[in-house]
């Protein structure tokens, strides 16, 4: 993969869980339940909830600096993987449709195969930008293009995300 | 700077804008959604069925008091409530909620419910003044009723059965429920089915 695209997919992953990170931050209360869902042996305690905002944040820091980079990218991939594999499971339990808290407290998103897949791609992108060094220097034009990179990536994310939304709508409607 | 390296970069804006529309689009629809959502609730209920038995449930609430959900024997309805102190829709909802209990509270009787820690409940419960609402905090409530999205209501009528349920996002929603009790019929979106089947009927007559 080109350094520069690389380079871009890794600020959109940065923005990625930094607003994960923040929305944890935000609404202690309302995670601390979902993550009890999600994970029944998991107690419903506001450590959990904090400890994984950390985590998510340092992963959003370590994707800004090259020399960081590799290391949160794979930690990134694990972590959506982990996140797909969660949902999966609740879908497999019969609660699909149930909140999936992914785009924060006030969103309705429900639990979808879609997101499942979603998440898979990512996860994916990730991988695939370990594959380049994401240290070399791109010049201005390449950082350019990385920057225009990271927003129409973080743009179809949230297209995505709006139409899975419109659908689970439909889907109540019919 | 070359030709090319300028086109580009026209392109990518123009490129983002375009995707910046979609987004946009996309949102506006979600936006007509949540603006024209249906009069009545929607049921979304993979394990209830209207007209059905409603599950007994023996439950404490938080003041201690046994209650039995479900079994009504012949005194007043239920109204099962399922909200969270985290849901933004529930908090706006608790005035509404309070006035209709207030307004029904001849044949209706409102019992909050709930999961999670009873301590972040007991302070939701002063914070919001539903001090006069029996409020119970039990996951296997929510479970039993088949409840996936909050706010979420269930009707349960003076036999024990299943009168009418589904998401609550506004006091119109809340009403549905009663109406649809009223009118015996499923949901007010069957009632309205059934009604614009009549008319096309009629209309094929004529």
């Amino acid at each position: 993969m080109p350094e520069s695209i690389a380079i871009g997919l890794a600020w959109f992953f940065a923005w990625l869980f930094g607003q994960a990170a923040y929305h944890k931050f935000s609404a202690p209360d309302y995670y601390r339940q979902l993550i009890h869902r999600y994970a029944a042996v998991l107690p419903a305690s506001s450590a959990i909830v904090i400890g994984i905002a950390l985590a998510e944040a340092a992963i959003a820091l370590s994707l800004l600096f090259p020399e960081f980079r590799g290391a949160g990218l794979l930690v990134a991939a694990a972590l959506l993987l982990m996140y797909a594999v969660l949902m999966g499971r609740e879908i497999l339990r019969g609660r699909a449709g149930a909140q999936c808290g992914c785009a924060g407290p006030g969103s309705q998103l429900g639990i979808s195969w879609g997101l499942v897949v979603r998440n898979g791609v990512c996860a994916v992108l990730a991988l695939l930008c370990l594959g380049t060094g994401g240290t070399a220097d791109v010049g201005w034009l390449g950082l350019l293009l990385a920057g225009f990179v990271a927003i129409f990536t973080a743009l179809v994310y949230l297209t995505a995300e709006q139409v899975m939304s419109n659908a689970q709508w439909m889907a109540e409607e019919a | 700077m070359d030709w090319l390296v300028v086109s580009n970069i026209v392109l990518w804006i123009g490129f983002i804008a375009m995707v910046l529309v979609n987004l946009a689009l996309a949102r506006q629809i979600g936006v007509l959604y949540e603006r024209v959502a249906p009069a009545g609730a929607l049921m979304m209920n993979q394990k209830l069925a209207v007209g059905a038995e409603a599950p007994v449930l023996a439950v404490n609430t938080l003041e201690g008091e046994a209650l039995e959900l479900g079994k009504t024997a012949g005194d007043k309805s239920q109204l099962l409530f399922f909200l969270s102190p985290d849901c933004p829709v529930c908090n706006e909802l608790t005035p509404a909620l309070k006035s209709a209990a207030r307004a029904e509270a001849d044949w209706l009787r409102v019992i909050l419910a709930s999961d999670g820690e009873e301590q972040d409940h007991q302070a939701y419960v002063e914070r919001k003044g539903l001090q006069a609402f029996p409020y119970v905090v039990s996951e296997l409530l929510g479970k039993t009723f088949g409840v996936s999205k909050l706010p979420y209501a269930v009707l349960i009528d003076e036999q024990g059965k299943i009168a009418s349920m589904g998401i609550i996002n506004s006091r119109e929603h809340l009403d549905s429920l009663f109406e649809a009790k009223e009118r015996k019929v499923a949901s007010i979106q069957d009632y309205m089915n059934k009604r614009s089947a009549q008319q096309y009927v009629e209309a094929d007559k004529a």
